[in-house]
């Protein structure tokens, strides 16, 4: 009983701390302007509108800032599910030469802090003559998601087991047929799992889109929030609703495909 | 029905050698079993049948058509896995249909091939659900009407039974004979259990090392072992072991063990001079070990004493181990008897019941 009690409070302390900020946030948003920057705040909203959204859509261009992040997100997601996908299934299955050293490479790579590759990423996509462009940007985001997903979808990839392939084999199915027939299925859990992770990644990305892209019509949320707010004052306002509408996508991601991941995370038990 | 052949065939993965240049012929229809340790090369003989495999050296040849690069679909041959390797995002349904859909059948031939394997098999009841909502045995009936669908020349199995509990084991033996009768396809069958090899196999290989060592009917091998491996490897408990030397006493020709000294007739001495170093180990199987009353001591057996310490009460008979001087020694009784433990007994064993090998190369003599 004491130790149910313990338990409920712990969790109810880290709860608070994960979603006090969400809270907050979204209660910034609803409020009317004389309230915001009342002191001491109260902790319910006093009155509820809506009217910062609309101010928000109507003198930023926030339409354009939510596309461009929905494609690079998008493109950065798909481009990582099928390299992954593929680069996982030659780490599990595939013999070859250096396979042990290129995992390690991988992985190792995620060592590096980001912010020490912003420098060289620049002068790379300089010369490529792709800086300031959606391309350059998808490339710095897949260069960090390719490696975490391949080494995800390899570990998924080797609780299929290999005998489930060579029955295949004799069932008819061709050398190529195999993985997509027969594996692809057995994978979604971590397909999904690593859509999620870069989608979510690639949406709140600040580093490279603030480095990588330089005019305002190519900008993503994340880096509009910074550009537009916070050199001389902070404008709460705006500020809010458009933190809410940066949140929004991630948390509809994550609702939507939370039984998914769930159920990868507990995966392993294929056999059978 | 297929004839498979192997031919001087090799197999190495790298440096390391698998299997040593082997011959073998498996015959339309017959059901041989693969018998051996773990690494004895068993199931990479089977691979290479199945086409998982490629031979390094020789060929290997169903129905008289080298196989050796043909891809595992084009053999007309079905395996079954020791895992069951079921789909398991597919009905048992689909699992049974998948190999037939792939190849072009039509859904009306499909759907009544389906129906009278799964009711042959007994798994019509489960049609519609997943392999995971089945049983260890349901699933390895599922494995199996999977490959008996295609109506193949042959069926391989790795280790079917490996994975089910003993008394589903003893079914699902029992089943894979009858199946076996039913489809008359030609049956290669790997397993380390001599008691399955023993009770399904037209033949048995027994296997060492990537080396074939003995290819015979049951009691062919369980008789007349060819070598120490093969007496040592089939049977359970194992054989007893005496180890003696071919010396001349009196004028005639003994086989000297520090516990029996037996004279043998000049035609046995013949046979056993053979022995390099006239050093010969001799084989006895438990049960042909007789305990007091029983011996029969004389010019045509061995008789010695044993003491026994452990006494192991299978039901239908009790095996006695203990030691005969510095060797140890298994004894089948009838089941019951009660022998005093930890005191001498006399022990004999006939002759005709002993199996004679060169100790230094262990082959039978």
């Amino acid at each position: 009983m004491i130790t149910t009690a313990l338990r409920c409070a712990g969790l109810f302390v880290v709860m608070f701390f994960s979603l006090f900020p969400v809270y907050w946030i979204i209660s910034f948003s609803i409020r009317e302007t004389s309230e915001l920057l009342k002191y001491p705040p109260s902790f319910f909203p006093e009155t509820i509108n809506f009217d910062a959204f609309v101010t928000l859509f109507e003198f930023i261009d926030m339409t354009g800032y939510i596309s461009n992040t929905l494609l690079v997100s998008l493109s950065a997601t798909a481009i990582t599910i099928i390299v992954s996908t593929m680069g996982g299934y030659a780490l599990a299955r595939r013999k070859f030469a250096g396979r042990d050293a290129v995992g390690l490479m991988m992985l190792s790579s995620q060592m590096i802090p980001t912010i020490l590759l912003v420098v060289p990423l620049s002068l790379i996509m300089q010369f490529l003559g792709l800086l300031d462009s959606h391309v350059g940007l998808v490339f710095a985001l897949v260069g960090i998601t390719i490696p975490v997903g391949t080494w995800m979808m390899k570990g998924f990839i080797e609780t299929v087991p290999f005998e489930l392939e060579e029955a295949a084999v004799f069932d008819g199915c061709e050398a190529w047929e195999v993985p997509v027939r027969v594996v692809l299925p057995l994978i979604m859990p971590g397909i999904v799992t690593v859509g999620m992770y870069t989608f979510i990644l690639a949406w709140g990305e600040f580093v490279f889109s603030l480095t990588l892209l330089r005019s305002e019509e190519m900008r993503t949320l994340p880096s509009a929030m910074a550009v537009n707010f916070g050199r001389t004052s902070i404008d709460y306002e705006v500020l809010m609703p458009m933190a809410v509408t940066y949140m929004a996508p991630a948390l509809l991601v994550m609702s939507l495909f939370q039984r998914q991941l769930t159920r990868s995370i507990a995966q392993g038990a294929l056999k059978g | 029905m297929a004839r498979i052949e192997f031919d001087n065939v090799g197999k190495s993965f790298g440096d390391v050698s698998v299997i040593n240049d082997q011959s073998l012929t498996i015959e339309s229809g017959e059901l041989l079993v693969l018998l051996g340790p773990s690494g004895c090369g068993k199931s990479t003989m089977l691979r290479m049948i199945a086409g998982l495999e490629t031979p390094t050296s020789g060929e290997i040849r169903i129905d008289g058509v080298v196989v050796n690069n043909v891809r595992p679909k084009d053999r007309d041959i079905a395996m079954v896995f020791q895992n069951y390797a079921l789909y398991p995002d597919k009905t048992v349904y689909e699992n049974l249909a998948f190999a037939l859909r792939r190849r072009g059948t039509a859904r009306s031939v499909i759907d009544q091939r389906v129906r009278e394997v799964a009711k042959s098999l007994e798994i019509d009841a489960f049609l519609k659900r997943k392999p995971a909502e089945l049983s260890g045995g349901q699933r390895q009936r599922v494995a199996i009407g999977r490959a008996v669908i295609r109506r193949p020349k042959a069926f391989l199995f790795d280790e079917p039974l490996s994975n089910l509990d003993a008394k589903l084991r003893v079914q699902t033996r029992t089943e894979i004979a009858r199946l076996h009768r039913q489809f008359e396809g030609t049956t290669i069958y790997v397993t380390h259990d001599q008691a399955e090899a023993m009770t399904l196999a037209d033949r048995i290989v027994v296997m060492n090392a990537g080396e074939i060592m003995q290819v015979g009917r049951p009691t062919e091998i369980y008789g007349a072992p060819n070598n120490l491996f093969v007496a040592g490897f089939v049977g359970s408990p194992e054989m007893n072991y005496f180890e003696v030397d071919l010396e001349g006493r009196d004028g005639q020709p003994h086989m000297v063990h520090p516990q029996f000294s037996v004279p043998i007739d000049a035609e046995l001495e013949n046979r056993l001079s053979a022995a390099p170093g006239r050093r010969i180990t001799l084989g006895a199987r438990p049960e042909n070990l007789r305990l007091n009353g029983a011996a029969t001591s004389g010019a045509d057996s061995v008789s010695l004493s044993a003491a026994f310490d452990v006494v192991e009460e299978l039901g239908p008979v009790t095996y006695l181990q203990g030691r005969a001087g510095e060797t140890a020694v298994t004894a089948a009784v009838e089941a019951g008897a009660q022998p005093p433990l930890s005191t001498a007994m006399p022990l004999s064993v006939r002759f005709a019941d002993l199996h004679f090998f060169a100790s230094e190369s262990g082959l039978r003599l």
